[in-house]
C-alpha cells in the first residue's frame, strides 16, 4: 500500500496502519544511525526512538516530500543530536564482523576481505561526520543528490560539493592506508630475506 | 587533460553521469598517471565494499515500536483544537462576566447579559433572513440545483473509487 495512505489511515487513529511503514523503512533509519554513531545497540535504540518522533509528529509531515526522506531527515538530526551531546568515537565491532565475513569465504579470503572492509570502514570514520553523512546517503543508501537535499536542508551546490570533498578526502586515507601496509610487508619481507 | 580535469571526470563517473566518449578519455588518462589512477580504484572499491558493509535492522524493532506506540497514542491532534479553543473562550466569557460584575455589582451584569443575548437574537435573524431571501431569488436556486447535482455526482465517483480499492486491497491481501 502506498505510505500517503497508510499515513493517512495513522491520522486517522488506527495505529496498526504504522506498522508497514516501521516494516518498510527500518532498515534505512538502523543503517544511518550506525553509520553515524558507529554502535550497534545505539542504532537501535534510535531507531526506535526516530519512528516514535515520527508518529507523534505525523501530522506535521508535509506529503510534498516522500515519506522516504522525512523520516531520514529526522534520523539524521537525531543522530548529529546525538553526537554533539557526548563527543566521542567508538570502534567497531572487529569479531563480530570476522565472524561474518568468514561464514561467506574460505579463511585467507576472509583475512583479507575483512581487512579491506575494516580499512574502508576506518577511512569512512575518519571524515568529519557531514562528509560521513554524505558518503553514506549517495554510497550506502543510494539516495540521490535531491533527496540528500531535502534530507540534509542543503542546497544542491553544497550537497555536491561536499560529496565531491568526501569522497577527495576517502581517497587520500585509503592510499595512505595501503600505502602504509605495502610498506609493511615490504618490511617484513626484507626481514626474511636478511633472515633476522 | 590533467590531473584536475581527470578528477572532475572521476566525480561525473561515481554520479553515474559520466559520458561515454569522456570515460574512454579518463580511461586513458588512467593508463598513464598512476596518482589518479590510485584514487580512482581505491574509492571504487570502497564503494563497492560499502554495499556489503550494509546491516539489517534487528528483526525484534517492529514490535517494540508499535508496543510503544499502542501504549501512547498519539494525544495532540485531539485536545488541541477540540478541548483547548473552547477552553479559553469559556475562561475569557468567565473573565469578561467577573469584571462586569465587579465593575457594576450583579444586576449590571444581568442586564448586561439580556442585552448582549437579544442583540445577538436579532443580528442572527437578521442573517437567516437575508440568506432566506438569497435562496428565493432565481440564481441562487439554480446555482443551487447545479451544486447538489455535482456534488451527488462527485460523492457518486468517490463511493465507487472506495468500493473499488477495498476490493482490491481485500483481493491482494
Ligand atoms: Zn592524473
Amino acid at each position: 500500500m502506498e505510505d500517503l495512505v497508510l499515513i493517512r489511515k495513522c491520522l486517522a487513529g488506527r495505529s496498526e496502519a504504522f506498522e508497514p511503514l516501521i516494516a518498510k523503512y527500518k532498515n534505512l533509519v538502523y543503517s544511518i544511525a550506525l553509520n553515524t554513531l558507529s554502535d550497534k545497540n545505539e542504532a537501535a535504540d534510535v531507531t526506535q526512538e526516530v519512528f516514535l518522533k515520527a508518529w507523534a509528529n505525523l501530522s506535521k509531515y508535509n506529503p510534498e516530500f516522500s515519506f522516504k526522506t522525512w523520516i531520514a531527515r529526522i534520523t539524521v538530526n537525531h543522530c548529529i543530536n546525538i553526537n554533539q551531546k557526548n563527543k566521542r568515537v567508538v570502534a567497531w565491532d572487529d569479531e563480530e564482523m570476522g565472524r561474518v565475513v568468514s561464514e561467506e569465504k574460505g579463511p585467507e579470503e576472509a583475512v583479507l576481505a575483512c581487512e579491506k572492509r575494516l580499512m574502508v570502514r576506518k577511512a569512512i570514520e575518519s571524515l568529519p561526520e557531514m562528509y560521513r553523512i554524505m558518503i553514506n546517503l549517495y554510497h550506502q543508501e543510494n539516495l540521490s543528490y535531491e533527496e540528500i537535499c531535502t534530507i540534509t536542508g542543503n542546497p544542491m551546490t553544497i550537497v555536491k560539493n561536499r560529496l565531491y570533498r568526501a569522497r577527495k578526502m576517502l581517497a587520500e586515507k585509503l592510499r595512505e592506508y595501503t600505502g602504509k601496509s605495502l610498506e609493511k610487508e615490504e618490511i617484513s619481507w626484507i626481514a626474511v630475506k636478511h633472515g633476522t | 587533460m590533467d590531473c584536475s580535469q581527470a578528477w572532475n571526470l572521476i566525480m561525473e563517473y561515481f554520479d553515474k553521469e559520466l559520458p561515454s566518449d569522456q570515460e574512454q578519455k579518463l580511461m586513458e588518462h588512467l593508463k598513464h598517471c598512476p596518482a589518479c589512477k590510485g584514487e580512482f580504484d581505491a574509492l571504487s572499491s570502497a564503494f563497492v565494499e560499502m554495499e556489503h558493509m550494509k546491516e539489517p535492522a534487528p528483526p525484534y524493532l517492529e514490535l517494540k515500536i508499535m508496543k510503544r506506540i499502542k501504549k501512547a497514542p498519539r494525544k495532540g491532534e485531539i485536545i488541541l483544537p477540540l478541548v483547548i479553543a473552547p477552553l479559553i473562550i469559556l475562561l475569557a466569557l468567565a473573565a469578561l462576566g467577573l469584571h462586569v460584575i465587579s465593575q457594576g455589582g450583579l444586576s449590571d451584569f444581568l442586564a448586561q447579559t439580556i442585552r448582549f443575548l437579544t442583540i445577538s437574537y436579532r443580528t442572527f435573524s437578521a442573517a437567516i433572513a437575508l440568506l432566506e431571501q438569497m435562496f428565493n431569488s432565481f440564481y441562487m436556486r439554480l446555482s443551487l440545483t447545479v451544486l447538489v447535482i455535482l456534488s451527488a455526482i462527485f460523492a457518486g465517483i468517490y463511493i465507487v473509487r472506495n468500493i473499488r480499492k477495498a476490493k482490491t486491497s481485500f483481493n491482494g491481501g
